[in-house]
């Protein structure tokens, strides 16, 4: 009998999907056109609808008639008309579902035919489930339709200050709640003790408030180098903003790097060392006073693996805390879900290489399997998707999800505690 | 019921075929349904005497859920009952998803009903471009499949390839019960055709000769069993729907599809 292989479900989003929660979580001011069933354009009100923003959405509803007879452009175009002529906007953004792919409309002819009819530009992004879609690429796509939407406003680069920087790839939520103790806020401050002044952060659930306010900084600080690559291209080219990537800050040896580069980027001529003297000798003392409890702990990376061999970039963001980890003392595994195929684990060891990681790396078959490397024991910690959280605490071991280890010098105490498990984390 | 489904290569005659069939048994005694599964919704026409009658998408979608089997399923000539799927123009939206939802409406207005019909022949678009086409195979309704194939190659090569999707829905119980030639030239050289059939296995059950008189019978939107009753041609078709009606599973081989490479070598005689 022929031997059939297992397949695990991809670790990518429906970029339809995808492209209407960022733009939800933006928080967008223009309208926005689907292409798409009914079904589809349903999508708005999942997950972070937003009541102001559901307003911008609107949908050709295509009917089973219309997709049998092929008519559902004509229903683009009056919809198109209708906003244009309703509100007039700037911009406005056309996206499509699968079923249209499917019968083959011709969306893009369709929004071409009305481009320069109006002052209105038509922005058209193809988004169907169909294809592969990472879902920080789609993070990245809407950040970059954000910039291309705001790149005439000039009025938004006015005021432009010397030394002002943007931090970009922060999760915005923990950045913008400002009573949260493990929070960036920390962070934040040792960055301005670094001589930087922060206009404003970026992340995929930034306001499109913010991505205007951003155009008022100097220079952009990167330090998630999987996200925002578009993004930081279109900052330079449009709005001449230079983007600089740096390690994140994770840890006393990673931070002070971060802070060399950004105080030398920034010609702020100080000397960023004896500005944070006193957050170095806290962080030090607290490794110092848990360093044979940090010894005992041994952290297990459990990743998918996509269905092109590779792994998310979520799971590479988390593993830019690999010598965070290192540096404590912990024991590291990193644990890869995919066919133990020398195919697969080349491919996998070139993503890690691409990275920086020359670690070795277990793959396992698939997500039932990776059990038998979690040893139920309360020193070994799970790091990974939030998604997997549930199971490695079935199987008695402590979890740690990607984004819960903060940068800073002052989130050493934070960082540590999560990983020893002291009350609280 | 005898579901029977007549494939082929697009234009090659199987509208002209279906409805000699679907006259010539409805001659015989036999209620018939000749069902066009083609957006082009033209296989009954010499059934109709050239009228076009509302096709089942069009009149489903203006109906809703008022729908009823009378407004789609028309008379048509030696008490034929007709019916059209139609679909959407060439060049956009999806027909097979049109010959889907028309399968579906058949299981809801029961129209299939083996207390209405004797036989029921559907006429399917040519090639098998993609799972809609396939419908009729794919749904258990036309479960005795026949091929019209002519000299040419290309009918030959499609073909083939509705032996392929045959034999990917065979699971559901049906079946392939025969090629029928319908000659473009009666002089033609057939050994081509006789290499194809011994490669996949298969049998030509009869062979439609070119004759004048189907071809001025179309030009009056007639069936020639209706318009030239007594001619040799109509007789043949009398017998050739016997024939149809008379095979079984039991009775045919099952197919062999052959690869493209193959196919050529078959072609060329090698």
């Amino acid at each position: 009998m022929k031997k059939m292989k297992k397949n695990t479900s991809g670790q990518h989003c429906c970029s339809l999907h995808g492209w209407i929660t960022c733009l939800m979580r933006n928080k967008i001011d223009f309208p926005v056109i689907l292409h798409s069933d009914i079904n589809c354009s349903n999508l708005v009100f999942k997950g972070d609808s937003d009541v102001n923003t559901l307003g911008r959405f609107f949908c050709t509803n295509l009917s089973e008639e219309n997709i049998i007879k092929g008519d559902g452009t004509k229903r683009l175009e009056e919809c198109i008309d209708a906003v244009i002529g309703e509100e007039q906007p700037r911009d406005i953004l056309i996206l499509n579902s699968c079923m249209s792919q499917i019968i083959g409309d011709d969306v893009k002819g369709t929004v071409q035919k009305k481009r320069g009819k109006s002052r209105t530009r038509i922005h058209y992004r193809e988004t169907t489930g169909l294809v592969f879609e990472d879902p920080k690429k789609v993070i990245d796509d809407v950040g970059y339709l954000i910039l291309e939407t705001l790149k005439n406003d000039n009025s938004l680069r006015d005021d432009r200050e010397r030394r002002t920087i943007n931090i970009i790839g922060f999760e915005n939520y923990v950045a913008h709640n400002k009573n949260d103790l493990r929070g960036y806020d920390p962070f934040l401050e040792e960055l301005r003790k670094a001589g930087a002044k922060i206009n404003t952060t970026i992340g995929p659930g930034s306001p499109i408030s913010d991505w205007k306010k951003s155009l008022k900084a100097d220079i952009n600080i990167n330090f998630d180098r999987r996200l925002y690559q578009n993004v930081a291209e279109i900052y330079s080219k449009k709005h001449n903003i230079k983007t600089i990537e740096v390690p994140f800050p994770a840890g006393i040896k990673q931070t002070l790097e971060f802070f060399g580069i950004v105080n030398e980027k920034l010609g702020a001529g100080k000397d960023i060392i004896s500005n944070l003297e006193k957050e170095i000798k806290e962080a030090e003392d607290y490794l110092e006073k848990h360093k044979n409890e940090l010894k005992k702990k041994k952290i297990i990376y459990n990743i998918a693996s996509n269905l092109d061999f590779t792994i998310g970039n979520s799971a590479k963001e988390g593993l830019l805390m690999l010598d965070f980890f290192k540096e404590l003392g912990c024991d590291v595994e990193i644990l890869i879900q995919g066919n133990p195929e020398e195919e697969h684990r080349l491919a996998v060891k070139n993503t890690l290489q691409e990275i920086g990681i020359e670690d070795d790396f277990t793959l396992f078959g698939h997500c039932g399997d990776g059990y038998k490397f979690i040893d139920g024991s309360s020193d070994t910690i799970v790091y990974g998707s939030p998604l997997l959280k549930e199971q490695a605490e079935r199987m008695g071991n402590r979890f740690i999800h990607y984004g819960e280890i903060l940068p800073g010098l002052m989130n050493m105490k934070h960082n540590i505690d999560i990983i020893i498990g002291k009350d609280g984390y | 019921m005898e579901r029977i489904a007549i494939y082929g290569k697009g234009g090659i005659g199987k509208s002209t075929i279906s409805s000699s069939l679907s006259a010539s048994i409805a001659h015989s005694g036999k209620k018939v349904i000749q069902i066009g599964c083609d957006p082009k919704r033209d296989s009954t026409i010499r059934l109709t005497d050239g009228e076009r009658i509302p096709n089942v998408i069009d009149t489903s979608m203006a109906k809703q859920n008022d729908l009823k089997k009378a407004d789609f399923v028309k008379n048509g000539s030696l008490g034929t009952d007709c019916v059209e799927c139609g679909g959407p123009k060439p060049g956009v939206g999806c027909a097979g998803r049109g010959i889907t939802k028309m399968f579906e409406i058949f299981e809801e207005l029961d129209i299939l009903d083996d207390n209405n019909y004797d036989v029921a022949i559907f006429d399917v678009l040519g090639d098998v471009v993609c799972g809609g086409f396939a419908a009729p195979m794919r749904k258990g309704f036309g479960d005795k499949i026949f091929i019209v194939i002519s000299e040419e190659i290309m009918s030959l090569y499609a073909a083939n390839n509705i032996l392929h999707a045959i034999r990917t829905y065979e699971y559901n119980g049906i079946y392939f019960a025969g090629f029928i030639v319908n000659l473009r030239n009666n002089k033609a050289n057939l050994d081509h055709i006789k290499r194809f059939i011994k490669a996949t296995q298969t049998e030509i059950i009869a062979t439609v000769p070119r004759n004048k008189l189907i071809v001025d019978a179309e030009k009056k939107n007639k069936t020639v069993i209706e318009q030239y009753p007594d001619s040799e041609i109509a007789t043949r078709f009398g017998k050739i729907s016997g024939k149809v009606l008379g095979i079984g599973k039991s009775k045919v081989k099952r197919p062999n599809p052959i690869d493209d490479v193959t196919f050529n070598n078959v072609m060329l005689g090698e």
